[in-house]
């Protein structure tokens, strides 16, 4: 039996705050980056949202959201006790919301009316996932709280929102969607279905034919839109279907080398897939979405139109002047080579991991990882 | 707080111990250098090293769009650069600039000329291609600053190689311009980044660390007999281009209408200062008399009073035998003013009567100064020309309707360039007469240097096939 849960209501348009009036006489607990107050996009939430109510702001967020900012968050949600819930912001924001509600509501005994989730960033896809990953800095630690009560009830899709983020956040998230896209389309565990194929299938298309747009054409509405509304499919679709390898080398990556989360991804996502396409089922599906996506065409053999898939992706990276490799990124490749041990082993023990179709021995892992120090 | 933090800890810890790392969105490891110009000459080269690893895999197709980024980015800039080149070094003539940058630019081939060569037969397939050498260092004369940046640059990179450019410190401002602007045309169309590279400061020192710097496969170097000297013993494959010292030779049979055309117009293009161009005309004594008319309707002041003359050698030539920097490639007017020589009109030339000898014909003067050396015939005129160009081997012209005149001529001068009937920036390619050579390796041998000139042919066996004639069985 599989199970298909798309649970959040999705607004998309640049009318889509406007769904925040529903909101009358409550509480409600703001969360947003730290560097959104006082900017025109959360203005153009917090008008929506109605005087008759309560609204209290934190926007003590930080990346890989460590335990002392949810703390922090944990304690006004005690003062205040929300009926909702307004996550505004990149991932770290909705998932520093989504703690903050989870613990909140564990220690008062409590549930919320309502969990709102407003991406500012192409890339996550966390407005649609059960997941948030909490990183404990005294025992160094990450964990993923996985529940699926977490899920945001309602996802507001305002391309306006985006249109501000820098070029590489632009880039970088974008290439996150398509790595999303892709290891979903694969993914074993829970395993892809039909309706999850044709979410990662649509976003594949949509992210091959539109991010370079969105990328140098910051303020194209409809580019904007269509990517947004891809990175919200990519993150139904892998909250179904689950990731792969591509992920779990990638988060090394982040925590070894610093690497921006989506660069990672998109520099591990084609030697991935060269990994993967090993298994003939595998390449099948990868070369399925790619001709849909306008890559190649029917006609070439499933090896061409891998390799084409692959310089895809490199030449969209060349377009978004994202490096290739460590190297290339600035990574000592000696350096690199020496954390192989390290970086093999965590990869193995990351939640993506049991997602990848084909279970690499630690050999072929540390193939696959080395192949990306260039 | 304290006992928040507990509870917390423990919902924590009842959580999956499932480790996960998630990443921090902070961009690191930026490059130091910015549009290909760095501070030191390591982190250049390392930067060119790593472009080149990446560029060597890229596809022709897009070593072509890099090139075509390269001629639509410079075309609206032309007349920009070639004031700022004057305005910088203070050499030549602004239309003469425009004329070598569309010369370098649109007259410059690329990967198309790279084309592979292939014997077939029973022994199978045996196949040349050219490859590229890797990170390609370059030195520049400060007589073609950008005009060496573009047209090295078209060339290298068009057989897969990356450079780096070491400017010469007279034209450093507008080399580093042209290069921060390529890499700037080219990042754009192509997303690729430091294929060509520089120092924000240039030095004579950097350019010798360079020489020895193991990443630097190949040198090209265009400059005076030290530093192609210095380029030949690093080690390293050089393409080395050197000083010259060109006779027009005229010989009685000449059309001499023509020829006074062709001499004085090449001559004063850019004001003398192409390595190419005509330094001294050699002439047979029967003719003389009316190539010099002709050349003075050409534009050419003729300076006849010895007294002159003798102020002219005295003041363009130093003590040590080489011509002063102050009249390098200044106009004729400028430097008759500075000599106090009374003139008329606006003569783009100077010229004189002299003896082979003379010091204004055995110089390689780069400056708008044409002596005449008239020879009895043309046995001796050969003879004088072979003498006065130096034993350079560089470039020579002769203006004649004799054929057998014109093959000895050809033979006995020797050289990487022998106009027959022309101007000798013909040479170069200005005008549509082949494709362009800025760079011109006479002690290398490879003459006017072309893509291929920086690349390794590397061969193939394929003994067992290919040939469609034959089939072993």
């Amino acid at each position: 039996m599989e199970k298909i849960a798309i649970p959040t209501t999705i607004y998309s348009g640049d009318d889509s705050l406007s769904v925040l009036k529903i909101i009358k006489q409550a509480t409600v607990l703001l969360v947003c980056d730290p560097f959104l107050p006082g900017t025109p996009g959360l203005k153009s939430i917090q008008t929506q949202i109605d005087n008759t109510n309560q609204t209290t702001v934190f926007s003590d967020v930080k990346p890989n959201p460590p335990l002392t900012n949810i703390m922090a968050g944990v304690k006004i949600f005690n003062q205040i006790k929300p009926q909702y819930v307004i996550a505004v912001g990149g991932g770290s924001a909705i998932d520093t919301a989504k703690a903050i509600r989870f613990f909140g509501e564990r220690l008062n005994q409590t549930e919320i009316k309502c969990f709102i989730a407003i991406p500012t960033t192409s890339g996550t896809g966390s407005e649609v996932t059960n997941t948030a990953v909490v990183s404990d800095e005294k025992n160094a630690s990450k964990t993923p709280i996985i529940k699926d009560h977490l899920t945001p009830d309602i996802a507001l899709l305002d391309p306006k929102l985006v249109m501000s983020a820098p070029a590489s956040v632009t880039a970088f998230s974008g290439l996150d969607v398509l790595t999303h896209a892709l290891e979903s389309l694969v993914s074993v565990d829970p395993g892809a279905n039909v309706i999850s194929t044709a979410l990662s299938e649509e976003a594949i298309d949509i992210i091959v034919n539109h991010l370079v747009t969105c990328y140098k054409q910051p303020d194209n509405y409809e580019a904007r839109k269509i990517v947004h509304e891809a990175s919200n499919a990519a993150g139904m679709a892998f909250n179904t279907a689950g990731l792969g390898i591509a992920h779990s080398i990638a988060h090394q990556l982040g925590a070894q080398f610093h690497l921006p989360h989506g660069l990672a991804c998109a520099m591990m996502l084609p030697i991935v897939i060269e990994f993967n396409a090993q298994d003939h089922k595998v390449r099948d599906k990868y070369v399925k979405a790619a001709v849909k996506a306008g890559i190649g065409n029917r006609n070439l053999s499933p090896r061409l139109e891998i390799k084409r898939l692959q310089n895809t992706i490199y030449k969209m990276m060349d377009q978004m002047k994202c490096p290739h490799n460590l190297r290339a990124f600035g990574v000592d490749p000696a350096e690199a080579k020496a954390k192989t041990e390290v970086v093999v082993k965590a990869a193995r023990a990351d939640g993506t991991f049991p997602g990848n179709p084909i279970v690499p021995t630690d050999e072929q892992l540390t193939k696959v990882y080395q192949a990306v120090i260039g | 707080m304290a006992s928040l933090e507990e509870q917390i800890r423990r919902i924590l810890a009842e959580e999956l111990q499932n480790e996960s790392a998630t990443t921090p969105s902070q961009v690191g490891g930026a490059t130091k250098g910015k549009n290909g110009v760095f501070t030191s000459i390591d982190d250049a080269i390392a930067a060119a090293k790593a472009a080149e690893e990446r560029y060597v895999d890229c596809s022709i197709e897009t070593r072509n769009n890099v090139i075509d980024a390269i001629k639509e980015g410079f075309r609206p800039y032309i007349k920009k650069m070639a004031e700022d080149i004057v305005a910088e070094t203070g050499m030549g003539t602004v239309d003469a600039k425009v004329a070598k940058l569309n010369n370098a630019l649109y007259n410059t081939p690329g990967p198309e000329i790279l084309q592979p060569e292939a014997e077939t037969g029973d022994g199978g397939l045996i196949m040349y291609e050219y490859a590229p050498f890797g990170v390609i260092g370059a030195v520049g004369p400060s007589t073609n600053p950008s005009e060496t940046v573009i047209a090295n640059a078209i060339m290298m990179l068009a057989g897969g190689n990356t450079l780096f450019f070491g400017a010469h410190p007279g034209a450093k401002n507008i080399t580093r311009w042209t290069i921060e602007k390529l890499n700037q045309f080219v990042e754009e169309k192509t997303g690729l980044t430091n294929l060509v590279v520089t120092l924000d400061k240039p030095s004579i020192e950097s350019v010798q660390k360079m020489m020895k710097h193991p990443d630097i496969a190949m040198l090209s170097v265009t400059g005076g007999p030290g530093v192609v000297h210095q380029a030949m013993t690093s080690g390293k494959k050089t393409v080395g281009a050197g000083a010259g010292n060109p006779p027009a030779m005229v010989d009685s049979t000449a059309n001499i209408d023509l020829a006074a055309h062709n001499i004085i117009d090449s001559a004063a293009f850019d004001n003398d200062i192409l390595c190419t161009a005509e330094k001294e005309v050699v002439v047979e004594a029967s003719v003389k008399d009316e190539l010099i008319r002709k050349m003075q309707d050409e534009g050419a002041f003729l300076i006849t009073n010895p007294s002159d003359i003798q102020k002219l050698v005295d003041m363009t030539i130093m003590d040590n035998g080489a011509p002063s920097r102050k009249f390098v490639g200044k106009d004729a007017t400028y430097i008759m003013d500075a000599a106090g020589i009374h003139y008329t009109g606006q003569p783009r030339e100077i010229i004189l009567e002299a003896a082979a000898d003379h010091p204004l014909v055995t110089t390689e003067m780069l400056m708008p100064i044409l002596p005449v050396v008239a020879c009895p015939d043309f046995d001796s005129l050969l003879k004088t020309s072979v003498l006065v160009e130096g034993g350079n081997h560089h470039t020579a012209s002769i203006h004649s309707e004799n054929l057998p005149h014109i093959n000895q001529a050809a033979h006995r001068m020797n050289t990487s360039i022998f106009v027959v009937n022309g101007p000798t920036y013909a040479g170069t390619g200005v005008g549509h007469t082949g494709a362009s050579a800025l760079t011109i390796a006479t002690p290398t041998g490879e003459g006017t240097a072309t893509a291929k000139t920086f690349t390794r042919r590397r061969r193939l066996n394929s003994p067992e096939g290919f040939s469609l004639r034959s089939w072993r069985q």
